[in-house]
């Protein structure tokens, strides 16, 4: 208990001395973000949980080579991308169409956005949140994988421009760019989608109409 | 205020405030921690189950080389054995220089070749002539070499 109190440094050094405690503690305090950024990335609670867990291992066998001025947790969390990324490559080759069925099948239960819980809304202001959270969630399937990456590292992980820089090993200049287009793609998907919807409602009206 | 929500407009801000990345519930990460430990010491253990099939790989390549190395060594000797022989077979077969006979053994070679190939002599002079000139010249030579007759 005390050692999930200490820093990630303190936590890290003494692992890098061979104490299973302070790398357990590492573990417990990152488990749940490293699990839900591989499921951002695979879409799937039990292939997201294996690959983390996989990333864990490979951050354990790399401390030795681990950058003290580094942080350990941007280390990790490029290992946990890398590492979800190589598993869904590995899915998609021994299986492409059973591993888009599954994942297309399960798109409710396998959603990567949940809602912060409130307990200031009002059922009708818990479904709008609940649809603006499908529309988000919509709008960043689409968006190119580098610009997802940073868009979820940023605005749903919380880190800075310079966290994200140093999880996915770019300039932060260029993390910028890829978080202004992916912004910029994300308001005209979220403001597409109710025109979308009244072109759809068109011929109906049309037929009405005569 | 922090950089996050500079850069984005008040719609989209309260859009990100109200969600998160989806997060296992606790219960789904009881053995979360135990399955990572696992892995570890599989991992552990697998680099030290490896040094046994990497060793005999190691000894097995090193007793085909070693093999190896004896048959291109060994196959040198074979063949010098080989050319000994052949060289003392040659010299057994070269015909040896003829020695100086003296002439009665000469002679005796001659008659005992003339008494073996009588035809062939013939045939390889082909001249009966030449043939009787000789045999004369023979018989004036021996009459004379063997020395003074008591009736001279």
């Amino acid at each position: 208990m005390q050692d999930i109190q200490q820093p990630d440094d303190l936590l890290v050094k003494r692992a890098r001395e061979g104490s299973p405690e302070a790398f357990d503690a590492l573990v417990l305090r990152y488990q749940y973000k490293a699990v839900a950024l591989a499921h951002s990335i695979l879409r799937n609670q039990e292939l997201a949980k294996d690959a983390s867990q996989n990333a864990f291992v490979k951050a354990y066998f790399g401390l030795k080579n681990f950058k003290e001025r580094a942080r350990f947790k941007t280390w990790l969390f490029r290992i946990v991308i890398n590492e979800a990324k190589d598993m869904l490559r590995k899915e998609r080759s021994r299986g492409l169409f059973k591993f888009q069925h599954e994942t297309d099948q399960g798109e409710e239960s396998q959603s990567i956005l949940e809602l912060i819980p409130s307990s200031g809304r009002s059922a009708k202001e818990e479904l709008e949140a609940r649809e603006e959270k499908e529309k988000l969630e919509a709008a960043i399937r689409k968006l190119p994988e580098r610009e997802k990456e940073v868009f979820i590292l940023r605005y749903l992980n919380d880190l800075s421009l310079a966290e994200v820089a140093e999880s996915l090993n770019l300039a932060v200049g260029t993390v910028k760019a890829h978080l202004s287009h992916g912004l910029e793609k994300m308001k005209s998907f979220l403001v597409q989608k109710p025109e979308v919807k009244i072109q759809n409602s068109l011929p109906l009206v049309q037929t009405e109409g005569r | 205020m922090t950089m996050k929500e500079d850069q984005l407009d008040p719609q989209m801000k309260q859009l990100f405030h109200e969600v998160k990345l989806k997060e296992p519930k606790r219960e789904e990460m009881t053995d979360y921690l135990s399955k990572v430990r696992s892995k570890i010491d599989f991992k552990q253990n697998q680099t030290h189950f490896h040094f046994a099939p990497v060793g005999i790989a190691l000894v097995f390549i090193a007793a085909l080389s070693g093999l190896i190395y004896w048959v291109v060594q060994n196959q040198p000797k074979e063949k010098a054995q080989i050319s000994m022989v052949s060289k003392i077979s040659k010299q057994v077969i070269k015909p040896v220089s003829t020695p100086n006979l003296s002439l009665e053994e000469a002679m005796v070679v001659l008659e005992a070749f003339s008494e073996a190939y009588p035809n062939e002599t013939n045939d390889l002079l082909g001249d009966e002539g030449a043939m009787e000139d000789l045999v004369l010249m023979d018989e004036v030579e021996f009459t004379v070499t063997p020395g003074p007759s008591p009736g001279i």
